[in-house]
């Protein structure tokens, strides 16, 4: 046939192949050396320091002292305090975000074509940063210029009226992060539920399940995986979350909002106590790791399952 | 284009056998079919021709040259992989090129290329198109014309048509064998679809487990399955199988059970007796008839018609299904009582133990 | 009524409430960068600015403003801080969101399609690093950036946020490799080398991930300020939330403060509402 005239294509050079090992490593190897210096290096430091007592005063000094750091955290009253005002604010912003973020979700699904661009708008404040957060919350709330004092005087009523108070203030701090971080779990959800069968919503109309019913058994499972996950991240980005906190309500009022990290900051860069901060910090770490390990035993397992 | 031989192939993943000694040869031109269930190490068999797997051991010849140890590229062969993978990003003209970039042809000759083999399966207003715009089908064919625009030495597919729908199928199957046919490739195909196998291979190798059950030619392994296996896998309906016990009796050699008594006769009248022996039969091979001694005991469990013929499923005297197939139009109330018979002579005799066919000593 | 009628009126309350909740803290702010100090100042607070101006904007880019009836407002203080500010953030995020995806990009494609040993453990130690809050690394990098003389620096902040992008970014791009079709099989048929496959065939083909990533990148980096509070506060190398913080803490310049925080939400701002269609393709591993 014709294609035998054809010339026949050149042999091919050899190429050596890499193997799979050598490749990854080659391209691996440098960023895990950088990650393992700027990170690994860091918490060792940590590490080192949260066993010395260090000194700024009279030039720098580093006393070993052991576990004492580590003791002196499970007696420290402002250490049990903080840790339940993080855990507090854990609890509610994750539960504040995915609910608020599974609401947006459902409004921006049944968005007719044309109001579509309002999804453009709803992913705004994801956007802002924590630092950006923390400054409009503590304008939104306080009671000279918040919201609540305006409110209060369309009503004629010349009272101010605080969000921030020392009782509620881990609250409102909640509201402000689930409004930071809503918009992103939204956006998840509402992939998740684009991709859910139209099928399925005929099925329950014609089992006549009600809304709720519907709610619950068609459009809630597919986003479980989804929503585990985010709150996983959620509860990560709650523990750790420092800027926000600095910047809404510098731990106050009175302290009713120094969460863990706060407390930390001020052991570390404002008594300077670096070995004590670091020994806590260890602490904090933990609850991270520990509350994430937790959330995996109780429904990550499961949905992985399914 | 090229004869290939496997030697005594073995591939484990660490305690897993994938392939087992696997020997065989596919001769210059042919089309063969690999057919199996998945996970019995079909696609592993076809990675491992192409270069893209490395046996743990024995060797891979092309034309009698060693080419174990050499890439895809260098054996020059061209695949199609599952549902017609295709670079998403890249039109597919640009996919087909990308078959010869390494090939160190001129720019003339590689648009030459592209141009006859898009003419070839019949793609060439599809050239400037993506990926995503082509259907099932097109992107098929493209895939194709990327496969034999290298002129390959050997044409490897696997399951290319598995996501496609019914109708597409049966005209593509025709459409690559036509095409086998014309440009004379070596072409391997993995299937796990017994019909697709049947009706494109020149020959067949029925794959279980790593390994080879059987190779031949399709009516070889359609009438003289080697293995209980490959016995039931190919052929629709499925082969029936009876169990029962091997006798001598007055010189010749009996098929007995509970409920059937019947001279074996044929191939099979020299076997030795055995307590256990299963008989296979294919559906079309028996007919349901007025009872009688040598007749099977059948209740009615579903018809199903085909406009041809009809295919009566019933509650075999053992438990299992027995298939008849019957005249088209044939009807009876489900839990009627039938009685079939068939020619022992067509039957297949087959070892439990070994699941093998029964070894016969000289003809009868 | 119908219950079509309904229904849109249901969705369309709905969706007042959701703008409402998206735009009101935003909007409680930013108002001040349009008011005086005295209008901040009222008492109850006002609802918008009764006389809009942009005198804030000119303070802050060291400018005096003077109004038609001739009030002067005074260029601000930190003028000098912002201005240095806005340029060290632009710096720090364009570097680290080059080097975050110059680096992620073949990393995060190793660890997604190639199998090899350790590769769980080392997936794990990067996932961990995820979840180290910076509180705890910021006294060691704080204490080795003293010693170095890395504080005050572009490149000790450079350094540092890196270490929050590297993680987060690899861990949105493994599972968004994860998904790629096996076109590895395709290029390897084809004769390609491992690198060529990886530079000129996955990249052009991930390329939306790989944009969203880089995107991502930016604004971790842009939105930091843990960091650069302790390490760069008040040096040459401050950044915009860093410099911001003076009208916020030492001496409160509501409007000043608003008009650097609406300059700094532009960037995000942008990238968020045209990339919004591309987020969610991030798939979660």
């Amino acid at each position: 046939m014709a294609d035998t005239a054809r010339s026949a294509p050149s042999p091919p050079p050899r190429t050596a192949e890499i193997s799979t090992l050598s490749f990854a490593l080659i391209i691996s190897v440098p960023v895990l050396i950088f990650l393992l210096v700027v990170v690994a290096y860091p918490l060792a430091y940590a590490f080192y320091l949260s066993f010395h007592e260090i000194r700024f005063f009279g030039g720098y000094s580093a006393t070993w002292n052991g576990l004492a750091n580590y003791s002196k955290v499970f007696s420290d009253q402002s250490f049990w305090s903080s840790l339940g005002r993080t855990l507090r604010f854990t609890v509610e912003t994750v539960i504040l975000t995915l609910a608020v973020g599974l609401g947006l979700a459902l409004i921006l699904k049944h968005l007719p074509a044309k109001w579509r661009w309002l999804r453009a708008l709803i992913i705004l404040p994801w956007a802002v940063s924590p630092y950006g957060a923390g400054i409009f919350f503590t304008y939104l709330g306080r009671g000279q210029t918040g919201i609540g004092t305006a409110v209060a005087g369309w009503f004629g009523s010349d009272h101010t009226v605080n969000l921030i108070s020392a009782r509620f203030v881990v609250e409102y701090l909640a509201v402000g992060a689930a409004w930071n971080m809503a918009p992103l779990v939204a956006f998840f959800l509402l992939a998740n539920m684009l991709t859910t069968p139209a099928r399925l919503y005929d099925l329950a109309k014609i089992d006549q399940m009600s809304r709720l019913e519907t709610f619950w058994h068609v459009t809630l499972p597919p986003l479980r995986f989804t929503l585990f996950v985010f709150s996983c991240i959620t509860t990560v980005l709650a523990m750790k979350t420092f800027d926000y906190i600095f910047t809404a309500t510098q731990g106050g009022p009175g302290g009713a909002s120094a969460v863990l990290t706060y407390t930390l900051y001020k052991i570390s860069f404002v008594n300077l106590d670096l070995g004590y901060g670091a020994a806590m910090s260890f602490f904090l770490l933990a609850v991270i790791l520990g509350a994430t390990g937790l959330l995996y035993l109780l429904w990550g397992r499961k949905e992985e399952r399914q | 284009m090229a004869r290939i031989d496997l030697h005594n192939i073995v591939k484990t993943y660490g305690s897993h056998h994938a392939v087992e000694n696997l020997d065989m040869t596919i001769e210059d031109g042919e089309l063969l079919v690999l057919l199996g269930p998945s996970g019995c190490g079909k696609s592993t068999t076809m990675n491992m021709i192409a270069g893209l797997t490395e046996p743990t051991s024995g060797k891979i010849l092309f034309d009698g040259a060693d080419v174990t140890s050499h890439s895809p590229h260098q054996r020059n062969i061209a695949m199609v992989f599952q549902s017609s993978l295709l670079y998403p990003h890249l039109s597919a003209r640009d996919n087909i090129y990308m078959s010869l970039k390494r090939s160190g042809l001129s720019k003339q000759e590689i648009n030459a290329r592209i141009a006859h083999a898009a003419e070839t399966v019949d793609v060439t207003r599809l050239l400037d198109k993506m990926p995503s715009q082509l259907s099932g089908g097109e992107r098929q064919r493209v895939a194709t014309a990327k496969a034999i625009v290298r002129e390959p030495a050997g044409f490897l597919l696997d399951e290319p048509l598995s996501a496609l729908d019914a109708s597409l199928r049966l005209s593509l199957r025709a459409e690559l064998v036509n095409l086998q046919k014309r440009i004379r490739t070596t072409m391997i195909f993995v299937t796990h679809d017994q019909v697709e196998a049947m009706t494109m291979g020149d020959r067949i190798g029925v794959m279980r487990k790593g390994r080879l059950e059987q190779i031949g030619t399709p009516t070889d392994i359609y009438n003289r399955p080697a293995t209980l296996f490959v016995a039931g896998f190919v052929g629709v309906p499925p082969m029936n199988f009876l169990k029962g016990a091997l006798e001598k009796a007055d010189g010749r050699l009996w098929l007995t059970n509970p409920s059937l008594k019947m001279e074996i006769k044929g191939e099979f009248a020299n076997a030795a007796p055995q307590k256990e022996v299963i008989l296979g039969i294919r559906p079309h091979l028996m007919r349901l008839t007025e009872a009688g001694a040598s007749a099977l005991p059948l209740t009615v469990y579903a018809i199903e018609q085909l406009g041809n013929e009809a295919i009566v499923i019933c509650d075999g005297p053992d438990g299992g299904k027995i298939r008849v197939v019957a005249p088209a139009g044939f009807t009876a109330p489900v839990g009627a009582r039938l009685d079939a018979t068939f020619d022992s002579a067509a039957a297949r005799l087959y070892d439990p133990a070994s699941e093998r066919v029964l070894a016969v000593t000289g003809k009868a | 009524m119908t219950g079509r009628n309904t229904k849109t009126l249901w969705l369309a309350l709905a969706v007042a409430v959701a703008l409402l909740w998206t735009f009101l803290p935003m909007y409680w702010v930013v108002k001040y960068a349009f008011m005086t100090k005295t209008e901040i100042a009222r008492f109850p607070p006002m609802l918008y600015p009764p006389d809009p101006m942009l005198a804030s904007f000119f303070n802050i880019f060291g400018f005096d403003y003077t109004t038609a009836e001739g009030t002067v407002f005074k260029a601000s203080g930190q003028a000098r801080q912002i201005i240095l500010g806005l340029r060290n953030s632009l710096i720090v995020a364009l570097v680290v969101t080059a080097i975050t995806t110059l680096v992620v990009v073949p990393l995060s494609y190793v660890f997604a399609r190639l199998q090899f040993p350790f590769k769980g453990k080392l997936l794990a130690a990067i996932l961990l690093s995820v979840s180290l809050p910076p509180v705890s690394t910021l006294i060691p990098f704080y204490t080795l950036y003293v010693q170095l003389g890395l504080t005050g620096t572009l490149f000790g902040l450079i350094v540092v946020t890196l270490t929050i992008t590297i993680p987060i970014v690899a861990w949105m791009l493994i599972g968004f490799f994860r998904n790629l079709p096996p076109v590895e099989l395709l290029a390897r048929v084809d004769g390609f080398s491992r690198l060529y496959t990886l530079t000129r065939i996955i990249v052009p083909m991930a390329r939306s991930g790989i944009m969203v990533a880089a995107v991502i990148a930016f604004l971790f980096s842009w939105n930091e300020y843990v960091y650069a509070q302790i390490l760069v506060t008040g040096s040459n190398a401050v950044t915009l939330p860093a410099a911001m913080s003076g009208f916020l803490f030492q001496v409160p310049e509501p409007a000043q403060l608003a008009a650097s925080l609406l300059l700094s939400l532009l960037p995000p701002f942008c990238i968020a509402f045209f990339l919004q269609k591309h987020i969610a393709e991030m798939h979660i591993a």
